[in-house]
């Protein structure tokens, strides 16, 4: 079992491992992998200040790793994208990595960047917003005088 | 402690405690206002910033229950389909608001003769009219003017950007020929650059800096647990405590309450005493009746082009008012407002696809999320609730908050008139979305947690046996006892009522300014 400690080396590159798997850089290489976009030891230390979910984790874990007790030579990075394919502690940690990714300035630019990329591709065009409007300020009114 | 005697006391420096503060400033008179939340630095809330949405998920969390910040009371609203909104501080829940800004229609103020509904209010629009200008001045809101769901609103800042997600659905209006109009908006326009969602205006920075300009006094931390009485049957002041748990006693010779529908009752029914033992100024035994919070419905609809929806400021982009007065032909009376708002930022994409299992972890993650990032456009809708008496505030005595002053409990149920609306309005908003050409549709209401607009706790009206405040905002029972906030609604409409409170306390401080011995108690 490791140890539940955000500094611990292996604890490190056990979970940095799964987050990459949970969050993986994107397809067309724009979109970066979770551990490139946020600090994994300073999102380890939150998840771990949070007791209720340290002990609910540590549960898993230990059920987990009893697997591997014999094995004297464990890859922590192997085990680590195992745990994150078999999605069995996903439901405990999903929105500490959402936020962690998506709060990150990094992330958000590379968005912003796509989106711009998006809109220009296919030359959105603004709307006159006179135009627009002109049907509906020539109506009748849609409130009632008194 | 005692503190020296002022002329007024308000209570509360959210939206209407500012307003009326301001208005009061410039007559001379000595004015405290009493806060139990802090000041807070601007930028801490700005929706600029990169951690907004993360933010919003605790620290400024609509939710107090959630929050449990030190200025936070319980709220117990397992009673309720909708949960409680609000925020205390300085600024109250503008911190929070979308800046979306209607005013009500004069309809609103005649529903009762109108429509046979609720009760009519002790004046009309066209009394209000001046204050909602004054307002709109002061909190810089913008728009266009021709709307003809209005009579003429003037003097607006340039209307909020539409985008490509109010275009789409804007069109969609124009097909079936139903109303819509952009957003009257208080934000900043000026400030809105470089796809930055522009500047709110808070009261904290509008109202606030003029009012301690002219030398009002605003306390922050500072909540006010009970008014007491003098044996004259009047207002002397209220007893308070500071953040370090000291108890203080400031004297005034009014008082004026500006704490919301559910501040404003819980003050009332904790101060409490031999003249008036169900609670103060509530002889009419309405202090905390009649509650009503605008039951909302959702609907989402995705499309499969790229949109960028959340790009412009937050809140509302159009709105429609087709469906906001009473058409006989329907199963309900009154009507609502059809809200279409921006979509939502990255991380509540996220949580919600995750929530709704649209977005899978591992080699799927990014194409599911692309797939709904920026893609669906949502639209609100905002139903007018109708006072019910069964429909209440109440004390919570097991459930106290940091001062040990009891919290509230919450008891409200959808009537069968908002039920239908709601299911109308729901229907009318998936047709908007499947003309617009979204690909796939979600729409549900009542939303849970959405009760911003708390109304109608504290009723305003001419008789003291149907109502607890006259047409000036004095409560029928105590003379130097004056309430501006929302709790004193006579009835709902079906818009955001910003605009309306913060109009209603300047139009009932005006009235103090001009008759101020019918307010003051000067012995």
């Amino acid at each position: 079992m490791i140890k539940l400690e955000y500094k611990n080396k292996n604890t490190i590159i056990f979970f940095k491992s799964l987050f990459d798997t949970m969050i993986p850089e994107s397809r067309d290489n724009k979109l970066p992998k979770l551990s490139n976009a946020t600090n994994v030891k300073d999102l380890l230390k939150k998840i771990f200040l949070n007791k209720d979910l340290k002990i609910k984790l540590k549960k898993k874990l230990i059920k987990i790793f009893e697997n591997y007790k014999r094995n004297k030579n464990i890859d922590y990075s192997i085990l680590g994208k195992e745990i994150a394919e078999s999605k069995e502690i996903e439901n405990l940690i999903e929105n500490n990595l959402l936020e962690a990714y998506f709060t990150s300035v990094f992330v958000k630019k590379k968005l912003s960047q796509k989106a711009n990329t998006h809109l220009l591709n296919n030359k959105t065009k603004k709307e006159n917003i006179t135009s627009l409007l002109e049907k509906i300020k020539n109506s009748e009114n849609r409130y009632k005088k008194i | 402690m005692k503190m020296d005697k002022v002329d007024i006391l308000i209570v509360g420096a959210g939206a209407s405690g500012a307003a009326a503060a301001w208005n009061l400033s410039k007559s001379g008179y000595k004015i405290v206002c009493l806060e139990q939340g802090p000041i807070l630095n601007s930028k801490s809330y700005s929706f600029n910033q990169s951690k907004w949405e993360k933010l919003k998920q605790k620290e400024f969390n609509v939710n107090p229950n959630i929050r449990k910040l030190k200025s936070d009371y319980p709220i117990d609203d397992r009673r309720s389909p909708i949960s409680i909104a609000n925020f205390n501080a300085v600024g109250g829940s503008t911190i929070l608001y979308s800046g979306h800004f209607p005013r009500f229609h004069p309809s609103d103020f005649k529903t009762k003769t109108l429509d046979n509904v609720s009760s009519d209010w002790p004046f009309t629009y066209d009394d209000l009219e001046p204050y909602y200008n004054l307002n709109d001045k002061m909190m810089k809101v913008s728009g266009i003017t021709g709307d003809p769901a209005y009579p003429p609103i003037k003097n607006l800042l340039p209307h909020v950007p539409l985008e490509l997600s109010g275009e789409i659905i804007a069109k969609s209006f124009n097909k079936f020929g139903w109303h819509w109009w952009p957003s009257y908006s208080a934000v900043e326009t000026s400030k809105y650059k470089n796809k930055k969602k522009g500047t709110r205006s808070t009261v904290d920075k509008t109202y606030w800096p003029k009012a301690i300009k002219n030398g009002v006094r605003l306390r922050a931390n500072c909540r006010v647990i009970k008014i007491v009485m003098n044996s004259y049957g009047k207002a002397e002041g209220v007893i308070y405590k500071e953040h370090n748990g000291k108890e203080k006693l400031q004297r005034a010779s009014l008082i004026i309450l500006a704490c919301n529908g559910i501040g404003t009752p819980r003050l009332l029914l904790n101060s409490k005493n031999k003249f008036f033992p169900n609670g103060l100024a509530n002889n009419s035994g309405l202090v905390g009746k009649n509650l009503m919070l605008h039951p909302l419905g959702y609907i989402e609809g995705w499309f499969d082009k790229f949109l960028g929806s959340f790009i412009g400021p937050e809140g509302c982009c159009i709105f429609s008012h087709e469906f906001y007065e009473t058409v006989n032909s329907l199963k309900h009376k009154r009507g609502y407002t059809m809200h279409v708002l921006r979509g939502a930022g990255p991380l509540e994409t996220a949580f919600s696809a995750r929530k709704f299992k649209k977005l899978s972890f591992g080699k799927k993650f990014h194409k599911n999320f692309l797939d709904q990032y920026g893609h669906s456009i949502p639209l609100a809708i905002i139903c007018e609730d109708f006072p019910e008496e069964h429909n209440r505030v109440e004390l919570d005595p097991n459930n106290k908050d940091s001062s040990g002053m009891p919290g509230v409990k919450i008891n409200y149920t959808l009537s069968e008139n908002s039920k239908k609306m709601l299911s109308h309005g729901l229907s009318r908003g998936r047709e908007i979305m499947k003309e617009a050409g979204a690909k796939s549709i979600m729409a549900f209401g009542p939303v849970k947690h959405t009760g911003w607009h708390l109304m109608g706790t504290a009723k305003m009206g001419k008789s003291s046996r149907i109502s607890v405040v006259n047409e000036f905002g004095q409560t029928h029972d105590i003379k130097n006892l004056v309430i501006v906030d929302s709790s004193i609604f006579v009835t709902s409409a079906g818009v955001n009522p910003m605009s309306t409170i913060q109009a209603l306390a300047l139009k009932i401080t005006s009235g103090i300014k001009k008759f101020p011995n019918y307010f003051f108690n000067w012995k």
